[in-house]
């Protein structure tokens, strides 16, 4: 015992002792840069060389939109460029990209096998440190080339900005035809940069609020058929639906849990709503709030132990969260004069978007998830519905503009300062995102 | 006294305090280090350009020179070499410190050709002479331009003076306060007058010791040591040098706004600056890491600096240029956010 109280001295001694030992001082000069200029990398995508040169430069231009769209590069205009053929074999002149400025440099080359199969080969170069930063080839189906371009759009974005790529990814929405009073509305996907968009549903009926499972290509969404609107789960793929559990009421505002395996969603009764969560799997379901007030648009967590949603039960619509299994919910939003809807938790965990309407207004904005740091991206006659890109990183939402007759769907960085219309054929809403495609 | 061991309390401390007492007295043994900082600046409120001026220049000089050269007559053969870059510095020798120098010093001047004084050459290599009146007039700014500045009168005096111009000392003396023919005789042959030397040595002329004491290097400063603190940047300085240099890679960071946990990641970079102001190998990251979001933070400030360079130097810096030759940037984008 004593012995004891000697060693933690002798401890206690030895620290003094060292923190007494001269430090090792070093002579440079220090610097903190704590500020900077936003600003787009320049990056030169020089055209894929192969057999087929049309698809080479059909590749190497959705490579280059997509980089562009993201905000985080700025493609040099071909004309630009010095180097016109560039090997894709050997290392390229530097000198003659740096000469225009470029940061890095994608080359590429398509050929097409015996039997027909594609095969593409891309390099990244970082044009200041004059090497590869990476590489990679793939073998597919000719059919594939929209693909296979996201997907090298995806490994140079994430080679330079460190977080996962976006571009593989597809949308669901809602494609609006026909007047205002005469709306016909379909669920249609189309790949994340708006091309390649085809019809899920016929516009028997109207169809709102589509949600992407989170790990499959399955979409939850609302349809108002003969009696109740209920929601149904549709496979993107075979297109093939079903009913999501058996409520007596109107069942709406479907998410998916992040494993894919429960739906949590609101039931009305009367003119209150609360929210449920269904396992897909056993049919189980579980009430989760007991409120005479409307509870609804639930969203979980990525790590799934929470659930953030809208709730009028102080007076206005506001954000709370709750514990997934139910229970008591703290408040979130407090902006002054302002109504919170449609939160929606990153899939990074980072954020929450929502929608906020004030003096006439409606935003999309972000919040930490304890409600601090609230961000206002975009602000507007009518913003609403985020929903996120798998790596966090960027929004879609839909817009509608005073005095236009349709919404269209914009994508938004978490920065707010990248911000792209969505091209779609028709008047478009509701968007929502993908998981990467496998 | 007897120990009971199953009490050891009493001897146990008594042990262990006499060792950690031990211990304590061999740590302490090597005194800490002072952190290495700018010297401080002297009471005397002046800008940091006079004193920069000042410590570049003779002390004894009654005015600052706006653009005051080191006083070092032996360098009159290295106006070549200088402007090369650091190394005409390194070979500059502070007589202060070492004034046994000026024997391997003078070696070279003989042969110079483009000065036209040296009738004298072959003399003055005798070491003795040197330390004397001495050429004062080749002064820094003579001496990078040959011409203005005539030497030569001065020059061929000393040389002379071991014979002649002590005779004629003696003689300006003599005829001063004409002294006793008996002695006047003595005089001139012994030769050794400690009036005439003490004249000597309170002439106008500053010794060349004190001629090549401003101290524009910091490889061989005072003490000859590689990181002497003789012209160390001051406190005002070094702000001045690092807020030129951040703003200059202020303007190329594009920080990369999208990064995950940005505010807590503050990536340092280590570059090496040539004197010209570019790189000097690669810009490397201090505790490079592998998790992507620190990597892009380091590779944005890796590009930065890279686009950046070379960087813009002013003049008035180069001559520390020891201390800014390695430098260390933090990024930090917790501020932007």
């Amino acid at each position: 015992m004593r012995f004891a109280r000697f060693i933690s001295a002798l401890v206690v001694m030895g620290f003094v002792a060292t923190s007494l030992l001269p430090r090792v001082a070093h002579a440079e000069l220090s610097i903190t840069v704590d500020k900077g200029n936003f600003q787009p990398m320049p990056i030169a995508i020089a055209d894929f060389v192969g057999s087929d040169p049309e698809t080479a430069a059909q590749m190497s231009e959705i490579i280059r939109n997509n980089l562009k769209r993201s905000g985080i590069f700025q493609p040099i205009d071909k004309a630009a460029f010095i180097e016109k053929n560039v090997n894709f074999d050997a290392a390229p002149n530097f000198a003659s990209w740096k000469a225009i400025n470029a940061q890095a440099l994608v080359t590429g080359r398509v050929t097409k096998d015996a039997s027909g199969k594609l095969k593409t080969e891309f390099r990244l170069w970082d044009i200041l440190a004059g090497q590869q930063l990476t590489g990679q080839q793939f073998v597919t189906d000719a059919a594939l080339t929209r693909r296979v371009s996201h997907i090298i759009s995806d490994l140079v974005y994430s080679r330079i900005t460190g977080e996962k790529g976006f571009f593989d990814t597809r949308v669901v929405f809602v494609d609006e035809t026909g007047t205002k009073d005469k709306r016909v509305k379909r669920l249609a996907i189309m790949d994340q940069d708006g091309a390649n968009a085809r019809y899920l549903t016929d516009g028997s009926e109207l169809v709102v609020t589509p949600r992407f499972s989170p790990t499959s290509q399955e979409v939850a969404y609302m349809a108002f058929g003969d009696g109740d609107p209920k929601v149904y789960i549709m496979n993107t793929e075979t297109r093939q639906r079903e009913v999501v559990g058996d409520f007596p009421g109107m069942t709406f505002a479907p998410r998916f849990s992040p494993d894919g395996q429960k739906v949590v969603m609101s039931l009305a009764k009367g003119s209150a709503s609360n929210i449920y969560v269904m396992d897909l799997r056993s049919r189980a379901t579980t009430r989760l709030t007991d409120t005479n007030a409307i509870d609804t648009s639930p969203s979980y967590s990525p790590d799934g132990s929470q659930i953030v949603f809208e709730s009028d039960r102080g007076g206005t619509q506001q954000i709370y969260v709750m514990s997934a299994t139910g229970g008591g919910a703290k408040r979130l939003s407090f902006g002054e004069g302002a109504r919170y809807s449609t939160p929606v938790w990153s899939p990074k965990g980072d954020y929450i978007a929502f929608t906020r309407q004030k003096g006439g207004q409606f935003a999309i904005g972000i919040m930490k998830p304890d409600g601090s740091g609230e961000r206002i991206l975009t602000e507007g006659f009518h913003n609403e519905g985020p929903t996120w890109a798998p790596n966090g990183r960027y929004l879609m939402f839909f817009r509608d503009q005073s005095g236009a007759a349709g919404s269209r769907v914009y994508m938004v960085d978490t920065t707010g300062r990248v911000e792209n219309n969505v091209p779609t054929q028709n008047y478009s809403s509701d968007p929502a995102w993908s998981p990467l495609l496998k | 006294m007897k120990i009971n061991w199953s009490e050891p309390g009493v001897p146990l401390s008594a042990v262990i305090h006499a060792a950690l007492l031990l211990a304590t007295l061999i740590a302490f043994t090597t005194a800490p280090n002072f952190e290495e900082q700018p010297e401080s600046i002297a009471v005397d409120m002046i800008t940091t350009d006079e004193l920069t001026a000042l410590t570049k220049g003779d002390k004894t000089a009654k005015t600052v020179k706006p653009d005051a050269k080191i006083k070092v007559d032996k360098l009159s053969d290295q106006p070549v070499p200088k402007p090369e870059s650091g190394e005409a510095k390194k070979d500059i020798p502070t007589p202060a410190a070492k004034p046994p120098e000026p024997l391997p010093e003078q070696k070279p001047e003989p042969p110079k050709p483009e000065v036209p004084t040296p009738p004298p050459p072959p003399q003055p290599a005798k070491p003795e002479v040197k330390p004397q009146p001495a050429p004062e007039e080749p002064k820094p700014d003579g001496l990078k331009q040959a011409p203005p500045p005539k030497p030569e009168p001065p020059k061929p005096q000393p040389p002379k003076f071991e014979a002649d111009q002590l005779a004629k000392l003696l003689d300006q003396q003599k005829k001063a306060q004409p002294p006793k023919p008996a002695e006047a005789a003595k005089k001139t042959e012994p030769n050794f007058d400690p009036n005439a030397l003490e004249k000597l040595l309170q002439s106008k002329e500053t010794p060349q010791k004190m001629a090549s004491t401003g101290t524009e290097l910091s490889k061989t400063s005072t003490a000859g040591s590689a990181t002497g603190t003789a012209s160390k940047l001051t406190l005002s300085q070094r702000d001045q040098l690092s807020g030129l240099l951040r703003d200059q890679i202020t303007k190329c960071w594009s920080p990369p706004a999208w990064v995950t946990g940005a505010d807590n990641l503050r990536p340092i970079i280590r570059i090496g600056l040539r004197e010209d102001g570019s790189l000097d190998g690669l810009p490397v990251a201090v505790d490079s890491s592998s998790d992507p979001s620190m990597k892009a933070m380091e590779e944005s400030a890796i590009r930065a600096i890279r686009q950046c360079a070379p960087f813009n130097i002013p003049p008035q810096f180069k001559s520390y240029y020891a201390d800014w030759k390695s430098l260390a940037v933090t990024f930090d984008m917790k501020a932007m956010l």
